[in-house]
């Protein structure tokens, strides 16, 4: 646990220092040119990145716009922040990781698989069960039912199917 | 009473869901939880708003109860949360410290020069890059940041007397501790 906090330090330092430091001048240049849409990277791939980051990605100023439709301020600068990361050569995952260590989940669209969604992720299955084992008990019922007509001589069994026609009627089941 | 069991059960089960719904109409979707709360302030190094040749960082804040709170000149709820930060200065349980975001020296400074100036220091943040690490989504915004320097609460918008009072003032006490 001690060791796991550490580790946690010691990576919210590096991330922080990775982008604080690693960006030359001439690579904030490039991004703000970049990001308003004055220049394109000079890595077709790296565009690619970029751009499929900013899709999933939400403003968190304006929750119902991508950082990439967004024209908030804040999601400038989130952009330019991707765009540094995309110059540093991260992966998809560490520009990720990276937004939601300030931001949370909510940064993304796509809701990961953490505590705090597992309700919203597990539900459909456990409803899914839930519905199989009324569905089971129900069957079982009725099978259980039809046996025992079954079991009973002839004359008994018109006499319950009547009654049970009756109570049918009655109770419009 | 068993044959009510099944429409009592599917009853239920559809008021619940309902009472789901309605609770959900009313959780600030907006202003979600901070994953940094729990987590050490991420680190930071600026030159002070009020004397360029002096830097300030988060090692700074180590031994105290800090209420951070981001601010900037251009930001009109500032001006509302003001008057409260200049009763705030007067706490000797905490330290408040500003972080001046996405400001210029010039206009940060007149504001402070006018209106007062509550922080016991101010980091200056013309980039914003300091307040993308705070995960600040608009200004004004305040942490509480404990002796260890763990982040412990975190408000949006201007602290309202009814937020100080029942959540920021008591967890300070429980820091105090």
């Amino acid at each position: 646990m001690v060791r796991a906090k550490l580790l946690f330090v010691l990576l919210i330092l590096t991330s922080t220092l990775l982008h604080a430091k690693q960006a030359t001048p001439e690579q904030k240049k490039l991004c703000s040119a970049i990001v308003n849409a004055a220049h394109k990277f000079p890595d077709a791939g790296q565009e690619k990145q970029f751009r499929s980051i900013l899709k999933i990605t939400r403003c968190v100023k304006c929750p119902n716009q991508s950082l990439e439709s967004s024209q908030a301020g804040l999601a400038n600068d989130l952009r330019v922040r991707i765009c540094l990361s995309v110059l540093g050569n991260l992966t998809n995952q560490q520009i990720i990781d990276d937004l939601v260590q300030h931001y949370g989940d909510y940064i993304l669209y796509d809701p990961r698989f953490t505590p705090s969604n597992y309700l919203l992720w597990l539900a459909p299955v456990v409803l899914l069960l839930f519905g199989l084992v009324i569905l089971f008990i129900n069957i079982k019922a009725k099978a259980q039912a039809k046996e025992a007509i079954d079991r009973i001589d002839p004359d008994q069994a018109r006499k319950l199917e009547k009654l049970l026609a009756k109570n049918d009627e009655e109770h419009g089941t | 009473m068993k044959r009510y069991l099944l429409p009592i059960s599917i009853f239920a089960a559809f008021l619940s869901l309902f009472a789901l719904l309605f609770v959900g109409l009313n959780i600030d979707t907006k202003h979600v939880r901070s994953p940094l709360i729990g987590k050490p302030a991420p680190a930071f190094s600026a030159p002070r708003l009020l004397d360029d040749t002096r830097k300030i960082s988060n090692r700074d804040f180590a031994g105290h109860i800090v209420v951070l709170n981001i601010w900037a000149s251009w930001c009109t709820t500032c001006y509302l949360e003001h008057p409260f930060l200049m009763k705030l200065a007067q706490n000797k349980q905490i330290r408040l410290y500003g972080l001046n975001y996405k400001d210029t020296r010039f206009a940060a400074k007149k504001m402070l020069k006018d209106k007062g100036n509550p922080y016991y220091a101010v980091a200056f943040d013309p980039s914003g890059d300091i307040g993308i690490a705070y995960g600040i989504t608009a200004v004004p915004e305040t942490f509480i940041i404990d002796k260890q320097g763990i982040i412990r609460f975190k408000h949006f918008g201007a602290i309202t007397l009814k937020v100080w009072n029942e959540k920021m003032l008591p967890l300070i006490q429980k820091l105090n501790r």
